[in-house]
């Protein structure tokens, strides 16, 4: 091994475990930026290299932040008060309806505005509605965050995983969807009908209907509702045509976005400030931080060794390869973050010969990375470890429950996921 | 101070009080019993498990205000509703001695051993799992927030099951 190769491979395990134990709670964003720096700084990636790789992803970054203006305006016009608010109406007062229109709003939602979405915004107001209607809070809130993993592989705007998978190995939708849609569609039933059966007690029996009340934001703002709901839909069909065509997905979202703040801007109180205070900024850093590292990893040839490591783990069998990259994806997950893991991995695949192989190695990463969070939750099996620490300690933690749920789902979801991308690997 | 042959209950409530077990439980009050405060824990056990959840999103942003806001009216309200149904029924089972309402947020099995020790209870009262019509004895018969609570109470604990319909 070259001097340089050990550095890249240092700085790279550095920026990993900084990334999963947050050191005196040093921002996940801040670590990648400067593992990125160093990467450059020891002359791995060239500053010029650097910089046309990141102007290259604009499609990536364009995305993300306007996914996230999206799901934001969406949520202060109401639109997902309104939705668990149907929900709740169409239940007929029976809580395992109730349970499965929660579902299907988690699925649309994250097939069109991303498990982001769905997990970080949708989750609190079924909670709230859980509440409301006396109901057992579990079932309907890890519903949400359940279903946004593993609704997260149905479209390609459905987990910003998926966009940084197509940015390497770009696919038709055609392509996309006869690979991904009947895995996505097998995760789906078997998430539905685990939770069904995990949350029996807790289902049995109605709920008082007379205590479903209707949003106040439908009142207030009515007509910002009404644009904004039709803008979604509007930006739902702008993703499915782009797709279609193979037009950058990040001038759907960041054009859905600013129609979006046109709308609020008109008949709303746009309110820059608090809107910019209400995304994540720190994604793009950690995003543009770990892009750099991994051309790194490249450069110096460190990924040749990963792709003969997967390849080896992968072999010849259509089938044997397809769960190598799910459980390598599901486990990168789990163990340090999915964008990273996924970002490596990806590398990794592209050094191999381009043949089916190496396809049903790509659409196994996007299954292994979505579903992978589900285990744990909390995504990184450090931070499980931390809290288990911490639980025998004496301090309070009660993600249990939570890990329970996922280890009793996840097994059940990556090999009804798994066997269909098989089956339609050929 | 010395109440002495009084006796001060602590009636520990889920969130769906149960008529029959609540009526069940008057039955079995000592009969020196000059208070009852009624307890109700929201559980912040669902809400931390999310949060942990939440954790794993590099875009996660911070909860709303008004999110936020909006989730704690609702356990406020919902737990007044349940303490006020409570507190009804018990009425409704000829209960004719003092009844104190108690609610606060946290978790069940610590809250409820909590309140035991600041109270001064004599005794603590709450059902051996919650859930309707679980209750035959057996392995699996007294839930974690009891079988807390049976090992940490700072008094005697009545455990109420088996109550048929």
């Amino acid at each position: 091994m070259e001097a340089r190769e050990v550095l890249v491979a240092l700085i790279t395990v550095a920026t990993l475990l900084a990334v999963m134990l947050r050191p005196r709670g040093i921002a996940e964003a801040l670590s990648a930026l400067v593992g990125g720096a160093l990467v450059v700084a020891v002359g791995a990636v060239p500053p010029v290299q650097a910089a046309a790789l990141l102007l290259n992803a604009w499609n990536v970054f364009g995305f993300f932040l306007g996914l996230m203006l999206i799901a934001a305006a969406a949520d202060h016009a109401g639109v997902f008060d309104v939705l668990a608010w149907q929900a709740a109406r169409h239940a007929a007062g029976s809580r395992r309806r109730l349970l499965l229109n929660v579902f299907a709003i988690g699925i649309v939602l994250t097939a069109f505005l991303s498990n982001d979405a769905t997990a970080l915004v949708l989750t609190p107001v079924v909670y709230t509605l859980a509440v409301r209607l006396a109901l057992p809070v579990r079932p309907y809130a890890f519903a949400c965050t359940f279903i946004a993993d593993t609704a997260s592989f149905l479209l390609p705007v459905s987990n910003p995983i998926n966009i940084l998978v197509l940015q390497r190995f770009p696919a038709s939708l055609p392509t996309y969807l006869h690979h991904l849609l009947p895995a996505a569609l097998g995760a789906i039933a078997v998430n539905v009908v685990a939770f069904f059966i995990l949350f029996r007690g807790d289902l049995r029996g109605d709920f008082d209907t007379t205590a479903i009340v209707r949003p106040a934001v439908v009142d207030r703002a009515p007509r910002l509702l009404r644009f904004t709901s039709g803008a979604l839909v509007a930006i739902a069909a702008g993703y499915l045509l782009a797709a279609w065509q193979g037009w950058p997905l990040g001038l759907v979202a960041l054009a859905g976005a600013t129609v979006l703040l046109g709308g609020w801007a008109r008949w709303g109180n746009l309110a820059g400030q608090k809107l910019a205070r209400e995304l994540s900024w720190g994604l793009f850093g950690f995003v543009a931080g770990f892009l750099v590292i991994v051309q790194g990893i490249e450069n110096v040839g460190l990924v040749n060794g990963l792709g003969r490591g997967l390849a080896l783990l992968a072999g010849a069998e259509p089938l044997r390869a397809t769960f190598a990259a799910l459980l390598t994806g599901a486990l990168g997950a789990n163990v340090v973050n999915n964008v990273p893991a996924t970002l490596i991995q990806l590398a990794a695949i592209d050094s191999l010969p381009a043949d089916r192989t190496q396809t049903l190695l790509a659409y196994g990463t996007i299954v292994g990375a979505d579903l992978g969070p589900n285990l744990t939750t909390v995504g990184s099996l450090a931070t499980m470890l931390w809290l288990l620490i911490l639980r025998k300690r004496g301090v309070e933690i009660s993600s249990l429950d939570y890990l329970r749920i996922g280890v009793a789902t996840t097994p059940g979801l990556l090999l009804a996921a798994g066997l269909a991308l098989w089956w339609t690997g050929g | 101070m010395d109440r002495g042959l009084s006796v001060r209950v602590l009636l520990a409530v889920g969130a769906n009080p149960d008529p029959v077990w609540l009526q069940r439980a008057v039955t079995l009050l000592p009969a020196q019993t000059s208070e009852l405060v009624l307890l109700h824990v929201v559980d912040v056990g669902p809400r931390h498990e999310w949060e942990q959840a939440r954790g794993r999103f590099v875009a996660r942003a911070p909860l709303r205000p008004e999110r936020e806001a909006s989730l704690a009216d609702a356990e406020r309200e919902r737990g007044v509703a349940v303490l006020a149904r409570a507190e009804a029924i018990l009425s409704g089972a000829d209960y004719r001695g003092a009844i104190r309402q108690r609610l606060v947020t946290g978790r069940p099995e610590r809250e409820i051993v909590a309140a035991a020790a600041t109270l001064g209870a004599d005794v603590i009262v709450l059902r051996a799992r919650e859930g309707a019509g679980r209750a035959p004895a057996g392995p699996a018969s007294v839930g974690h927030v009891a079988r807390f609570v049976v090992d940490h109470a700072p008094c005697p604990v009545l455990l109420l099951r088996g109550v048929t319909r």
